[in-house]
């Protein structure tokens, strides 16, 4: 849930989505599933699912009521430095967070991230690099973001 | 771990991962309505499908057998269809009060999921803007929006309060609360359906005189989909 709500920009609700995507995806491939690979297997359908979110746009999410048939859950709202972050966040395009969440949240290595990306190396350490020095760019600026990490 | 991978983490641990049991409660509440949904919708396919595989296998018994009789080849006369209303004939009552019902298998109308209509009976315009369902006696060619002598189910319109009215007798259609009123004209069932949309039954006495488990039992063989609309004004 917490790697769902980085790539999705702090958006909970996209996050719960992406999260039983997920889980429906591997109750169906479970048996096929190895022990070993399960949590690469995990990280992978996440960022695929983030991946194909974005990616289709056109795909009618919800449908139009005259009434509102569901209200929005309580959340709690995050503070002040982590909506600076989630918006920097929101900033990147989907497959650069992905990067940045996998190598630097998740801490993986470059040839994992590349796997679950489905990309090269190379790629990965561009995207990484690139996500990186917009964050800091994006968060220096910030001086409430900036402020928090000097009492650390 | 750099000053990014800090804030990075702090945002991840932010997040609430163990959601309260209300909240997983309403989840299950919730999709269990949609199952019910979903199976009633597939149940009324499913009758359909098979009522019209039903109709083919008769009919082809009936064109071979017709013409093993015969012997010369020539089709059997055409039969009135029975799904429209005789184009000549005018609008007026020619049921008895208190027609019973019968399971509806013609053409779905646009934005409803119809069980059951009342026997002799047939949808008017199952293309018509899906602001309304109207149905008629067979025999009535008048205008789909002239509801006199019909039966119509609508959501209530956006510019009414939506809510069920203060003086009418208290029903249960599909578990949600409802309530009848009567007109000198039509007995009306408003009720909230499990979307919590407000739908609104007519039965026009001109053509039907409905007990109020009549209306209700009609009532929960309709659907609204989530095509059907709410008129303004």
């Amino acid at each position: 849930m917490r790697t769902a709500t980085l790539l999705s920009s702090g958006n909970r609700h996209r996050a719960e989505d992406l999260v039983q995507t997920v889980l429906l995806r591997m109750y169906l491939s479970w048996p096929r599933i190895r022990d070993d690979t399960r949590d690469a297997y995990a990280r992978k359908m996440v960022v695929n699912a983030h991946l194909d979110d974005r990616r289709r746009p056109h795909v009618r999410r919800e449908q139009t009521h005259a009434e509102v048939p569901d209200v929005v859950a309580d959340a709690v709202e995050p503070d002040d430095t982590d909506a600076a972050v989630f918006e920097a966040l929101a900033e990147l395009p989907p497959r650069m967070r992905a990067a940045v969440v996998l190598r630097h949240v998740h801490d993986v290595s470059v040839a994992e991230a590349a796997d679950a990306l489905g990309c090269s190396e190379g790629t990965v350490k561009s995207q990484t690099a690139r996500g990186l020095a917009h964050l800091r760019t994006t968060l220096n600026g910030n001086a409430t973001v900036m402020k928090g990490q000097s009492h650390e | 771990m750099n000053e990014i991978e800090q804030v990075l983490d702090q945002a991840a641990r932010s997040v609430e991962t163990t959601p309260e049991s209300d909240l997983v409660d309403a989840d299950v509440r919730r999709g269990q309505s949609a199952l019910l949904r979903r199976r009633r919708r597939r149940a009324v396919w499913t009758s359909a499908g098979s009522t019209l595989a039903a109709a083919a296998i008769v009919a082809t018994a009936i064109v071979v057998g017709g013409s093993d009789r015969s012997g010369s080849g020539e089709a059997p006369a055409a039969r009135p269809d029975t799904s429209r209303p005789d184009t000549a004939a005018g609008p007026g009552p020619q049921t008895e009060p208190g027609v019973r019902l019968v399971a509806y298998t013609g053409e779905q109308p646009n934005g409803f999921i119809v069980d059951q209509v009342p026997d002799g009976w047939y949808i008017q315009d199952p293309e018509h803007p899906q602001f309304s369902l109207t149905i008629a006696p067979n025999g009535d060619t008048s205008h789909p929006d002239a509801f006199d002598g019909k039966l119509v189910v609508f959501l209530l319109s956006s510019s009414v309060p939506q809510q069920l009215p203060e003086n009418g007798d208290p029903v249960t259609v599909d578990g949600q609360p409802g309530a009848v009123t009567h007109t000198d004209a039509a007995d009306l069932l408003t009720y909230a359906d499990p979307d919590g949309r407000y739908v609104q039954v007519q039965a026009w006495r001109s053509a039907l005189h409905w007990s109020n488990e009549q209306l209700v039992e009609f009532a929960e063989g309709v659907e609204l989909t989530s095509d059907a609309e709410a008129g303004v004004g």
